[in-house]
């Protein structure tokens, strides 16, 4: 049913690599170079490079997955570790996802500290150290999720809402532009930012504040803004009628706070917006609360936006868009289609034609749903059930949602798409509360309880991405946190919160291997080339507003270590084949 | 969203007046026990601990071991706990902040970890910079915070899920409309303070004043701080916003900066040191702050004028114009009234 593009592993990719080793050899001159000749249009030619892991998802798709195929299923088990690298704060563990370009890694940890190293060998190069105002209250945490590669300069948000560009060869800062007053947005940026073309573009956190969330676009080389698209229509836009006739679209929230795709053929952006605030008491912003809980479409040029598809309509339960949109290319019925896979925080994943943005289906990624009875062929919420002043309300999947914001993974070998889910729920009261500007507006309290029919319980899961039939299955007592990644040589890796890392066999969901880091996995692991030897990275570092939560419902993991380092491997020399 | 870090915990603006009107009689016992605790507990810290007095300044120290003892048998007050609790839930349960009850939220677990009561005081008071714990000071009152102290100190569970808090009155707009639909007699147009700090920091509107100026302590401090601009007449302030005058201050320059690549940057200049230059290129808002390497610089000029936007006049319309200078105008301690004829005077 699905379309395999990826070719099997061919002579040609080990031409390739072999090429790879040429590039390589020249040595550091080749590795230090500052990646001024990594352009946008490069990077829309990342698949062909997958010695590198040159952008947030590694492509613009949102896949996660690299041909490399040097480490295989049938040789996993003999992964050694090759070199770790310890950021030297733990507070907010390690959530990011590295980037490596022509053997260099960039790794942004809490605090936004900024570091490049030897992909090789984990020598540091330099580090950076991003200086914020000491009586800093960061709204949401202190944690980041990556940074933005390209133009001889690495793009990062900050906590106290800045995005920064320092020089990829010094790691001196370049610019450095304020987006908006912390104090007075009660936002900042902990996503990370990618390349599009000859701009930056990054969102931003603020979604249970009182505050309107935005797209940015940046000039790359000037910081200089480029556009602005408001997820919110303003007063005269078309939209705007979604909301009441008060001030509540200045404070509906709508924040933007993870990384978008984007498809060149089409030049079009694709962002999941957040969920309106007040996030549980949806009386006070009557009507649909566009775009809120949409998939946008937007021009990557202008920032006009092309089309847009709401999920949840006037959301009563916190289930943002939020999460990552998989770009994937079908077959059906003889034609071929480009869609867009969108897991929603609701449980449910849709699928969306990317070019009109037409509604094609709507399958659930978790058994427990109580929010809504259906979703019908048509996309309409059949049987809503929301959370009432002064009513609590079982509610599944819990607020925390069907799964976290830790991504999917999507291989064209298997065709699978791979994703994590969470069996719970949560009985929800809802308090009226007044929007102030910046200050958080949620409106609700949360109280986690198991699903009716068993303990709260967590599982790995390989389906069709269209019709969400499901391949295999795997149990995990605890939820997944660490985002997914699969590669060519069919080995699907994660790691779970005790700090397991951990190889599966793409195909059948066999375990194949596993580490202990002796820290959880909150961050994403990614596979790189250094000379013709694939070595795959994985952030290990418990910490997050989900972990912090994490005792109420599993006592012991109060007693789970901390951490924020790198740890890397490699099959031993001389046992690459 | 999803399980982010800790959000700007909940504020319900919960003030004494409104608790007092739902609930007369017994938030009237309890206001009294509250204020006597919050004495002798202000007491208790500026003695035993040399804390900083965060309760009622006035109160002169005369307590007794008697009166220490009592101020702990107050944190035990089953009926300040239950306020607590009940204040508890709207302020600091949701569940991107302290969780339902103190338990099970992003920010860390409250209950059951024998929290210091001063310790708990200035922390909710004041925040705990470097985290997403903001200050509670401006929204609930000591007596109000004290309560939390002690529910947050008790083994009480929050108050029962299907009793939440009593409403309160529907949310309303934050800021005054900037235009009345109203026809306006011309002498009769009065300023609006609050309209006009809304234009100050208007988030949309990238050419608003905030992203170039600060005041008390918000906003960008591209251009000249504005924090003492009420000692200004209202002309005075008029004049600087719609019209290109001349520089005050050569800080505040325009620079040019031609780089060897082609390139012209123009803003203010914010510093420099042997190999760098930092400007904010102020050629799109927000101001970018750049630092040029000297070694890319082919010529720098400065001009004797701002780079301040020279299109207010015809930007902003004159009720606006008249806000904007109202707040100007406006301190703390005053709120100052201006007719349209003051702007001219």
């Amino acid at each position: 049913m699905i379309d395999s593009k990826e070719s099997q592993p061919t002579w040609a990719g080990l031409v390739g690599l072999s090429f790879i080793v040429v590039l390589t050899a020249f040595g550091q001159a080749g590795a230090q170079d500052g990646n001024g000749d990594l352009t946008g249009e490069r990077l829309v030619n990342a698949r062909k490079e997958p010695q590198n892991w040159a952008t947030y998802f590694g492509t613009y798709d949102a896949w996660r997955y690299s041909s490399l195929d040097q480490i295989r299923a049938d040789n996993v088990k003999n992964l050694v570790s090759v070199w770790a690298f310890q950021t030297g704060k733990v507070d907010g563990g390690l959530n990011a996802t590295p980037l490596v370009v022509d053997g260099v890694m960039y790794l942004i940890a809490s605090e936004d500290r900024v570091f490049a190293l030897n992909a090789e060998t984990g020598d540091r190069m330099w580090t950076y150290n991003y200086k914020f105002p000491r009586d800093l209250v960061s709204p949401y945490g202190k944690f980041n999720r990556g940074v933005a590669v390209g133009y001889g300069l690495v793009f990062f948000g900050t906590m106290d809402n800045h995005v920064v560009a320092i020089d990829a060869k010094t790691g001196k800062e370049v610019w450095n532009v304020e987006v908006e007053d912390v104090k007075k947005c009660g936002c900042n940026i902990n996503g990370a930012p990618f390349i599009v073309k000859d701009k930056i573009i990054v969102g931003g956190t603020g979604g249970d504040s009182a505050h309107r969330g935005y797209i940015n676009a940046f000039n790359a080389k000037s910081g200089r803004l480029a556009w602005r698209f408001y997820t919110i229509p303003g007063p005269g836009e078309p939209g705007h009628e979604t909301w009441p006739e008060t001030d509540m679209w200045k404070y509906g929230g709508g924040s933007t706070w993870l990384t978008g795709s984007y498809d060149p053929a089409l030049n079009l952006i694709y962002w999941g917006i957040g969920n309106p605030s007040s996030d549980f008491n949806n009386s006070v912003r009557p009507g649909e609360n566009l775009y809120t809980n949409c998939i946008v479409a937007i021009d990557a040029d202008t920032g006009k936006l092309k089309w847009h598809y709401q999920e949840i309509p006037h959301d009563a339960w916190d289930f943002d868009s939020a999460y990552e949109s998989v770009l994937i290319d079908v077959t059906r019925n003889g034609k071929s289609e480009k869609l867009l896979v969108h897991p929603n925080k609701s449980g449910f994943v849709w699928v969306l034609n990317r070019e009109t943005g037409k509604f094609i289906n709507a399958w659930p990624y978790v058994d427990t749903i109580t929010w809504v009875k259906s979703i019908d062929k048509d996309g309409k919420l059949i049987g809503r059930n929301e959370p009432e002043v002064g009513k609590p309300n079982l509610i599944c999947p819990n607020w925390g949602g069907g799964r976290s914001w830790n991504h999917s993974a999507y291989s064209p070998r298997t065709g699978l798409w791979y994703n994590d889910g969470i069996e719970w729920c949560a009985n929800v009261t809802v308090y009226p509360q007044e929007a102030r500007e910046g200050r958080s507006f949620v409106a609700g309290n949360v109280d986690v309880k198991p699903p009716p029919d068993g303990p709260i319980r967590a599982h790995l899961d390989a389906f069709d991405p269209v019709t969400g039939q499901k391949k295999w299955t795997l149990p995990f007592k605890y939820p997944i946190l660490s985002s997914l990644l699969v590669t060519g040589g069919d080995v699907l890796f994660t790691g779970d919160v005790e700090g397991r890392f951990l190889a599966f066999d793409a195909k059948t969901g066999k375990q194949l291997w596993s580490f202990n880091t002796g820290s959880g996995h909150r961050g994403g692991p990614i596979t790189y080339s250094v000379k013709g030897r694939q070595f795959v990275a994985v952030p290990s570092g418990l910490g997050s507003l989900f972990v912090s939560g994490m005792p109420a419902t599993w006592p012991e993991a109060a007693g789970w270590p901390g951490g924020s380092a790198v740890f890397v491997f490699a099959l031993p020399e001389g046992n690459r084949k | 969203m999803a399980w982010r870090f800790g959000g700007v915990c909940v504020r319900v603006a919960r003030r004494e007046s409104e608790v007092t009107e739902q609930h007369p009689t017994k938030s009237d016992v309890s206001r009294a026990g509250i204020s006597l605790l919050v004495r002798i507990i202000a007491l208790l810290l500026a003695v035993a601990i040399g804390f900083d007095l965060p309760g009622d300044k006035q109160f002169e120290s005369t307590a007794s071991a008697s009166s220490l003892l009592q101020a702990r048998d107050k944190l035990k007050d089953p009926r300040i706990i239950a306020e607590g609790a009940k204040l508890f839930a709207p302020s600091c349960g949701n569940a991107y902040c302290h969780g339902t009850g103190g338990v099970g939220g992003g920010a860390p677990r409250l209950r059951g970890k024998d929290l210091d009561a001063a310790y708990l005081f200035k922390s909710i008071s004041n925040g705990i910079p470097g985290t997403p714990m903001p200050s509670f000071k401006s929204e609930l009152s000591d007596e109000q915070i004290w309560t939390l102290v002690a529910f947050i100190g008790s083994a009480a569970k929050t108050s029962s899920a299907a009793d939440p808090p009593p409403s309160l009155p529907a949310p309303s707009s934050s800021t005054a409309p900037v235009n009345s639909a109203e026809p306006i007699a011309f002498s009769s147009l009065v300023g609006s303070s609050q309209a006009g700090k809304a234009l100050f920091f208007d988030a949309s509107q990238p050419r608003s004043c905030h992203a170039c100026h600060s005041l008390n302590g918000e906003g960008t401090p591209i251009g000249p701080d504005l924090s003492a601009a009420a000692s200004r007449s209202p002309r005075d302030l008029l004049l600087s916003i719609i019209l290109a005058r001349g520089l005050k201050d050569a800080q505040y320059a325009t620079i040019t900066v031609a780089l060897r690549n082609g390139e012209k940057v123009v803003g203010v200049k914010k510093e420099e040191d042997a190999e760098s230059l930092r400007v904010y290129d102020t050629t799109e808002l927000p101001a970018v702050l750049r630092t040029l390497q000297k070694a890319d610089v082919a010529k720098v000029e400065y001009a004797n004028e701002s780079v301040m936007p020279k299109d207010y006049a015809s930007a902003y319309t004159m009720k606006q114009l008249l806000d904007l200078v109202t707040f100007l105008k406006s301190s703390p301690q005053s709120k100052s009234t201006l007719t349209l004829k003051d702007l001219f005077q």
